[in-house]
């Protein structure tokens, strides 16, 4: 990929605005050479702070696995260019509005093909089991576990968040709309009843663990009232506290509500939006302080290399 | 089942320190992990370079540099995959790119900020690794470098490591119980930085891990030397076995004794 950004960047023309984020800037534009229609998704160096760190580590991330995922179901990413700390992504254009998976990041082509957008915390399956930041993924679909401070965890955040989405998708709001982290832990015990260490062993040595009232929780079937048995089923396996019991993806594959009638609308005879793009919601800053910070004078291996 | 490696998070921070957890089963008890590792690491290859590539640069002084990296790393305390990622993307970019003598520790800084970027937490900034060259490099150039080198190794940042293969390996060896494997990933982790130290970037990653690993297990008397002398490092039943070949195992896990010896 070229380093250029002059040269790079002539080759699209700007056309609109789509939106903006806290991350990054879209816009809407025309790629030259193969006329054909783009978003170029230009990463914020916003904050002098981050331009003091250069490249956005996100960014990093996200263009790398981008390039690597072939998916009919992945939005591609067509080219990427960066000047200074500036980095440009361009992705193929999408009717709907472009980290997690929450519905901002889930597009819908103009096939009504559903592409899944925003990896900027997304790790290739296979990075091994680490210790990671536990302020991933926006508030409302973040899972238990993380709210309570685990630093190692798995393919269970992204399972618990597909509840979510598809709680918000039968509700048409979102499900669990905390304004804090203690309070989206409220809600989640006042919907699911509190966990405890019966249902989900080793949960009060959590690092944030703390103990809440006892609520009983409401049945899924009330909340959900229009979801026939194989939906609540498939809910309530990815509305559960234990992380190594919560459903995977291959099993959630492999229950009756994939299988069941009726099946999906196709692509093509979906319902088309009648609005323009709506606007990037903001995401949740991911930032913690560097361990040891100002500390110089301690620094011993401080020194000019001489070869 | 706990994670492994507690050990350095202890002495960060109160809100920063390492806490157990589970190992997430559907990733290291997949097959699909270690096929999709093994992909991975021929993406981003290091051929031979000094005489070739580099005029310039010597044997003596990549030493110098990887030294001065491994404190840098130490000192920080960035998490142990750092450090030989960093030292991978040096080997990757002066395999490909002739560079001055005088821009080499300028060029060790940008591979740390960005090994450093890809795999901590929290990560190293570019103020901290001027410092560290003694203001010899200034942030600026850091962050002029970096986005070149980025462009230079074409995105290609999470490659793979050699400790990548520690626990999808020790997971499909059948041998292996669960209570040593914090040892194991000490030892392992610190064979590993040898390995990176040393001259042992033209080896695969999952070479360099079963080598590393099997001299873990030998040290550890977790294993006698018929598991793991063989030519391959076989793993797992007979109806899923997945071999890792190296053609020059033995080789290698007596330069890496060697190593070892010299160094402890």
């Amino acid at each position: 990929m070229a380093l250029d950004v002059k040269s790079r960047s002539k080759r699209y023309e700007k056309l609109d605005f789509l939106g903006e984020g806290q991350f990054a800037t879209v816009y809407k534009a025309r790629d030259k050479t193969t006329d054909t229609i783009v978003a170029i998704k230009k990463i914020k160096v916003g904050h002098r702070t981050e331009a003091k760190d250069g490249i956005n580590r996100t960014a990093l991330r996200e263009i790398k696995l981008l390039q690597e995922l072939h998916h009919p179901n992945i939005i591609g990413l067509l080219d990427a260019f960066g000047h200074k700390s500036n980095i440009s992504l361009v992705f193929d254009f999408m009717e709907t509005d472009l980290e997690d998976l929450k519905p901002n990041n889930l597009l819908l082509d103009g096939n009504g093909i559903l592409k899944l957008a925003d990896f900027g915390l997304a790790k290739a399956f296979g990075s091994p089991n680490r210790v990671y930041t536990h302020q991933v993924v926006t508030r409302w679909y973040r899972s238990p576990e993380l709210l309570f401070g685990a630093r190692m965890y798995g393919v269970g955040v992204d399972m618990w968040a597909v509840g979510c989405i598809l709680a918000e998708l039968l509700l048409r709001l979102p499900f669990l709309a905390g304004d804090s982290d203690l309070d989206q832990l409220t809600k989640i015990f006042e919907a699911l009843g509190t966990a405890t260490e019966e249902s989900w062993p080793g949960v009060s040595s959590l690092p944030d663990y703390v103990s809440f009232k006892i609520f009983p929780g409401t049945p899924l079937e009330h909340i959900f009232s229009a979801a026939g048995d194989d939906l609540l089923e498939l809910l309530q396996g990815l509305f559960t506290f234990n992380p190594l019991m919560r459903t995977t993806a291959t099993q959630a594959l492999k229950m009756k509500y994939f299988s069941n009638r009726p099946g999906p609308t196709p692509g093509p005879q979906l319902p088309r939006p009648n609005c323009s793009v709506e606007a990037l919601r903001e995401k949740e800053p991911v930032g913690l302080k560097r361990k040891i910070e100002g500390l110089d004078s301690s620094l011993m291996m401080k020194k000019k290399l001489i070869f | 089942g706990r994670c492994c490696c507690p050990q350095r998070k202890d002495s960060v921070s109160p809100t920063e320190r390492w806490c157990p957890a589970w190992i997430d089963h559907s990733v290291t008890g997949d097959t699909r992990v270690l096929q999709h590792l093994m992909a991975m690491e021929k993406t981003c290859t290091v051929s031979p370079y000094f005489d070739t590539v580099q005029r310039d640069i010597q044997p003596y002084m990549r030493r110098i540099l990887v030294e001065w990296m491994f404190r840098v790393c130490e000192e920080q305390q960035c998490e142990e995959e750092v450090f030989p990622q960093a030292v991978l993307y040096l080997d990757c970019y002066l395999s490909r790119f002739a560079t001055e003598m005088s821009d080499l520790q300028l060029l060790g800084a940008v591979c740390m900020l960005l090994a450093s970027k890809m795999r901590d937490s929290v990560h190293l900034t570019a103020g901290k690794l001027s410092i560290y060259t003694d203001n010899s490099v200034p942030v600026s150039e850091i962050l002029q470098w970096e986005l070149s080198v980025v462009s230079q190794l074409d995105w290609c940042l999470p490659s793979v490591v050699p400790s990548d293969f520690l626990e999808p390996i020790l997971h499909a060896l059948p041998f292996f119980q669960s209570q040593h494997l914090p040892n194991m990933c000490r030892h392992v982790h610190s064979y590993v930085a040898l390995a990176a130290t040393g001259e042992f970037s033209a080896f695969l990653p999952s070479t360099v891990a079963c080598a590393c690993l099997s001299v873990a297990l030998w040290k550890l008397k977790l294993a006698d030397r018929a598991h793991v002398s063989a030519n391959k490092l076989i793993l797992g039943d007979e109806k899923k076995k997945i071999r890792l070949k190296h053609t020059n195992f033995t080789g290698l896990h007596k330069e890496n004794e060697n190593t070892l010896s010299l160094s402890l």
